[in-house]
């Protein structure tokens, strides 16, 4: 039997799901009879969670004047869809510790994608959108679908690779001609799977082609931008030696101007190294 | 003398505004033909202002002379990166400016270093 995008999630075993807090505290979010309360107890509950959600809120990525040095403080301050958001994002770090160096190197992965997700939060900022966590979350996870590949499929993925070396074609052309599918559909199905927003589904499922998105356009082009800048930055990488193609009817969509992109630029390298250190898991 | 389209950052007092600077919202905040002042790229910051169209004689653009070998090596090395994408593209073409720039920056940077280090 071919691979498919869904059987190939459905099959990852360990993968599989999340940490049950994350659904917890996602129901809860989005009960409007639960108070803060209850949802800076649901995270105190997992010590871990609660002291790396603190580091974060902590980061440069909000700039405090000073120390957010308990979670009852934090879910006031940085808001409950906020930092439901900013579980997700942590939670799937840590589950993607184990996976050997010679398979992919998961430093440089992240590298790219922690880019690709400041960059979003940022464009998100410059749209004036409410929750800007749920776009760097999408951009954190955008290419989580290639790990799944790699990881489930070495020899297709050496072809994929052959194929691009030799016809200096994209990764994500790439891909469709040797599986007849791709990682952002991969990564759109196991986010689906986990249960994470549908926006956020969505925007890492059209990465490559958010123009056709009909709900989340915003979302799926703000990742696609910011896919297209942090390749473009060389800064780590999961795998793409090119620019990506430029789905121009996206940028259109964001009706933004072009000079924004040096203001994107200073406050990435100014947030960068800093989100980085609060963000990824130890050991990385 | 030309109008030349300038990002927040690049503008710098004694400027002269080559069309009104608008808020967001279209709305005047400072007039054509008016000399720029620190107080009013500080406010601009404020509201949001992300570009302005300032008069220029070039000299304002090109004020440190790139060494044309090293200039053409990055060039061909992003020219290799980006051929999937359209330069034209005015999104595109704004990346390639800044990343040229950066790029550059952070090898004669480095030639400075090493050249204190020696």
């Amino acid at each position: 039997m071919a691979w498919t995008a869904e059987r190939l999630v459905k099959e990852t075993g360990s993968v599989s799901s999340l940490p049950s807090v994350c659904e917890k505290l996602n129901n809860a979010v989005n009960d409007p009879t639960c108070s803060s309360n209850k949802i800076a107890k649901i995270i105190s509950d997992d010590a871990a969670l609660a002291a790396r959600l603190l580091k974060i809120a902590n980061s440069a990525l909000y700039g405090f004047p000073s120390k957010i040095d308990g979670v009852n403080r934090a879910v006031t301050i940085i808001g409950t869809k906020q930092l439901c958001d900013l579980t997700y994002a942590t939670s799937v770090l840590q589950m993607f510790k184990g996976i050997p160096d010679d398979v992919v190197n998961m430093k440089s992965f992240w590298l790219h994608s922690v880019a690709c997700g400041l960059i979003a939060r940022i464009l998100a900022t410059f749209l004036r959108e409410k929750n800007v966590e749920r776009y760097f979350v999408a951009g954190l996870l955008h290419d989580i679908g290639k790990l799944i590949i790699f990881v489930k499929l070495p020899d297709e993925s050496k072809n994929i690779f052959d194929y691009s070396q030799k016809n200096s074609a994209l990764g994500y052309d790439s891909e469709n001609n040797i599986l007849g599918f791709n990682h952002a559909e991969v990564g759109g199905a196991l986010l689906k799977q986990w249960k994470l927003p549908e926006s956020t589904a969505e925007a890492v499922r059209l990465h490559h082609k958010p123009s056709i998105s009909e709900q989340y356009r915003v979302e799926a082009s703000c990742v696609h931008v910011a896919d297209l800048i942090a390749n473009s930055l060389q800064i780590g990488s999961s795998g793409e030696r090119f620019t990506p193609k430029l789905d121009e009817k996206a940028w259109e969509h964001l009706g933004l101007s072009e000079v924004v992109l040096s203001q994107v630029l200073k406050q990435f390298e100014w947030q960068f190294n800093d989100v980085l250190e609060f963000i990824l898991p130890e050991g990385i | 003398m030309n109008i030349i389209k300038l990002s927040i950052d690049e503008l710098e007092p004694g400027m002269k505004l080559g069309a009104d600077a608008m808020h967001l919202t279209g709305r005047i905040l400072l007039p054509k033909g008016a000399e720029l002042t620190e107080k009013h790229i500080k406010l601009f910051k404020q509201w949001g202002v992300v570009e302005a169209e300032v008069e220029s004689n070039e000299a304002i653009h090109e004020k440190v002379a790139v060494p044309p070998e090293l200039l053409e090596k990055e060039e061909a090395k992003l020219a290799s990166m980006m051929i999937h994408v359209n330069m034209e593209h005015p999104l595109i073409a704004e990346l390639h400016r800044l990343l040229l720039k950066r790029n550059i920056d952070a090898l004669t940077k480095t030639d400075i270093k090493n050249g204190l280090d020696s």
